[in-house]
């Protein structure tokens, strides 16, 4: 019995709730990520909507890349918060379709339905339940991708974006991958694609022709790996619990800086993020790790695990800055500087001997207040003195 | 330089002082051991330079002469030879080692390059017995932090005062502290020893009952017994005002039997998460109800006779903790005294020991609401 795997991805997902929360917005380019500064902005695109799209805008890009390509965009700084609670209501709608769910990224899952059938209908019928009732309940849209593995189910989703159905019969996998790209397939990367495509493999067909002896004296592990795959063949189940396994927030400088005022207190903004979107996912991190990135892109990473797990900005600031000033070569600029915590879990309390417990309690709650105020307006809505 | 030795007695001698010895220094010669022959005796030391340890063995020697040889390489030799005299023969750098129908020839390092154990120059010294040193290092290290961010709590914190002697470690979640009588010191004092020196101790104590002289100075304590020397440097104080985190308010107390205690919390354990250990006590005037649950596994539940003195509570605790602690009691009971669920219990054996005495603070973990 072939499995029925579906892989449901939202459709631009932080611009599409941008849109949702202020309808002034639809039919705009919306464009999430750093700041442009006007073109001089040095962040990232993280996400883009459809019109955004059109002028060439994509995620990832340099924002000042994006402000060339498409100046009348509306540039939102993002709200995590806010993206995760929706991801939470979207994951509580398809867990009404199959409690087998894999949430692989806050807008993307799969859902193993094999055996739903009798419940829900053929496979196009439950892929049309599914994209209806995220979209009546959330009115946002999604696309599924279906098929007999994750692989497939995966590829599949994203070839009608955005609101798009795939399904891929059982049976017709090779030959609904053989002429795709091999860069599609998960697990190869920009070099891995390079080095297929000097190979002559630039489809998935090709690839699954070749010899998988060959292919793996030239990639080792990955090489059966990617034969395997191109065989469209994928037996990874899709295993519950999904855990993030860290988080994470960069900040890269308009200008390279040696200032250690400016970094110390970027470190505190970035703190304050982390343990914003700690504290939305319920989770504390026992990792906290400091990441720097010279003016001439070398790039190094500093971590410290704790005793007892955090989810407070103070906390998570205080070591940041001493792995800062622990390991910075101070005659070096710095280009780009990130926090994050890793090792999480959920719920914690352990309390402390020499902490005081009405102060632990004050702070939760100031940090609470804290979080819901910038939800309502925004981040800049309240800051830390030490961040001004 | 030449001397010869018996394989036995030059093993047992290495196996404790390869454990002072790091892996891997930026000092080469810090991995090596020194050996010094004189008089039909053999001095070995070694060192990391936080810790040095130092012993003495019977040989026969020809000669004086000293060497550092790599200790790992030493050690296995040694260890792998069988139980004969072994004879070693020390030509510039070069070490030839020479046992029934083996030889290995090594490459040592001139003693010069070989750092100078520490010399104790204020002589303020306290004795101790074996045995009650071994207590303490049982019963206290276990709490030591492992935290480096926090480097006071990554000591073990001696303080002496008149004929008292109080160890007291803490990781900030739990605290244990032994007093014991000491004989009379004239300067009160305090050391904050790192817990790897103290194991070293320990590794390097003979099986019976010996007298310990601790010597120590500003910077570095000395423990002396039969024919070694263990140094420790310093750590950097203060150490953190402890006597604050001590309750003095905790009036309702629990009285439990130890044995069925530690049975009930290593049952229950079973199905406590892995990550906080957390399991929930609720307190009743006769039982304590032990429970645990994990997520998609399931759920424990025991309940235990015993006495409680105040109003009914609930109370979250890591269990690994608890087990440490109440493993370590040596008593038929133990009591508890409480507050509230938010503030730092206080345990203590029923009856205490005759030369020495415990106390142990715990804090506990939230419960949800």
């Amino acid at each position: 019995m072939p499995r029925l795997i579906a892989h449901v991805d939202m459709d631009c997902f932080f611009a599409a709730v941008e849109v949702l929360d202020d309808p002034s917005l639809r039919g705009r380019p919306v464009i999430v990520g750093a700041d442009p500064q006007g073109g001089k902005g040095r962040g990232v695109v993280s996400a883009a909507s459809y019109e955004a799209r059109k002028f060439g805008v994509h995620s990832a890009m340099p924002v000042s890349r994006a402000f060339a390509l498409c100046p009348q965009g509306v540039f939102l700084p993002g709200r995590m918060g806010r993206y995760s609670e929706i991801s939470g209501k979207i994951m509580e709608i398809l867990k009404g379709f199959t409690p087998q769910i894999e949430q692989i990224s806050v807008d993307e899952a799969f859902l193993d339905l094999s055996g739903c059938q009798r419940l829900f209908g053929e496979p196009r019928e439950i892929a049309r339940k599914i994209k209806t009732a995220i979209k009546s309940r959330l009115s946002l849209t999604a696309s599924v991708g279906m098929g007999s593995n994750k692989l497939v189910a995966k590829i599949a989703s994203d070839l009608q974006k955005p609101d798009g159905l795939v399904i891929v019969p059982s049976g017709e996998e090779k030959e609904f991958l053989a002429l795709m790209p091999s860069g599609k397939l998960w697990g190869v990367g920009p070099k891995t694609a390079d080095r297929l495509k000097q190979m002559g493999l630039e489809t998935i067909g090709q690839l699954a022709e070749y010899d998988p002896k060959r292919l793996e004296t030239v990639f080792g592990k990955m090489g059966t790996y990617l034969h395997e795959r191109a065989n469209a063949i994928d037996n990874d189940a899709v295993s519950q619990g999904y855990q993030v396994k860290s988080m994470g927030r960069e900040h890269t400088y308009d200008e390279d800086t040696g200032s250690k005022e400016d970094i110390h207190r970027m470190l505190l903004t970035l703190s304050e993020q982390v343990a914003a979107s700690l504290r939305a996912e319920g989770v504390k991190g026992r990792t906290i790790t400091l990441k720097l990135r010279y003016q001439d892109f070398e790039t190094h990473t500093y971590g410290r695990t704790l005793e007892t797990a955090v989810d407070n900005a103070i906390e998570i600031n205080a070591i940041a800055r001493m792995l800062f000033d622990k390991n910075w070569q101070t005659f070096r600029k710095i280009r780009l500087i990130g926090v994050s915590a890793s090792n999480l879990n959920q719920g914690e309390d352990q309390l402390g001997l020499f902490d005081d417990p009405k102060k632990k309690i004050k702070n939760e709650k100031l940090d609470k207040a804290v979080d819901e105020i910038r939800e309502r307006y925004g981040r800049k809505a309240v800051k830390r003195a030490g961040e001004m | 330089m030449k001397f010869s030795v018996n394989q036995e007695k030059l093993y047992t001698c290495l196996q404790s002082l390869i454990g002072v010895v790091p892996t891997k220094s930026t000092f080469p010669v810090l991995t090596n051991i020194l050996i010094e022959a004189n008089n039909n005796k053999l001095k070995l030391s070694a060192t990391d330079l936080e810790i040095a340890a130092v012993t003495q063995i019977d040989a026969q020697t020809a000669g004086t002469g000293s060497i550092t040889v790599p200790a790992k390489q030493f050690f296995e030799i040694i260890k792998q030879l069988p139980p004969l005299s072994i004879d070693i023969e020390v030509t510039g750098n070069k070490v030839s080692i020479k046992c029934d129908r083996s030889r290995f020839n090594i490459i040592g390092l001139p003693k010069e390059d070989f750092p100078k154990i520490p010399e104790i120059s204020k002589d303020k010294s306290v004795k101790l017995g074996s045995g009650i040193l071994q207590n303490i290092i049982k019963k206290t290290l276990f709490a030591v932090s492992t935290d480096s961010s926090r480097p006071d709590l990554c000591g073990v914190f001696l303080q002496m005062s008149g004929d008292k002697l109080k160890v007291v470690t803490t990781d900030a979640h739990r605290l244990a502290m032994l007093e014991t009588m000491i004989p009379p010191i004239s300067q009160n004092s305090e050391l904050l020893l790192s817990p790897k020196g103290l194991n070293i101790v320990n590794r390097m104590l003979p099986g019976s009952d010996t007298e310990i002289t601790l010597r120590f100075d500003d910077s570095y304590s000395q423990f002396s017994f039969e024919d070694t020397q263990v140094y420790a440097r310093h750590i950097e104080g203060p150490y953190r005002d402890y006597e604050k985190a001590i309750p003095k308010n905790n009036k309702k107390t629990l009285t439990a039997n130890v044995e069925l205690l530690t049975a009930a919390v290593r049952r229950v354990a079973i199905l406590s998460d892995t990550f906080t250990h957390q399991i929930r006590l609720s307190l009743k005037a006769d039982s304590v109800e032990l429970s645990s649950q994990t997520v998609d596994i399931g759920e424990a539940r025991e309940t235990i006779a015993a006495v409680f003195k105040g109003e009914e509570m609930e109370i979250g605790y890591n269990a690994s903790y608890l087990l440490d602690i109440i493993k370590n009691l040596d008593s038929e009971e133990l009591v508890c005294s409480l507050n509230t669920s938010l503030s730092a219990a206080l345990i203590n054996p029923a009856k205490q020991a005759e030369d020495y005495s415990l106390m142990y603070l715990l804090m506990p973990i939230r419960l949800p609401e």
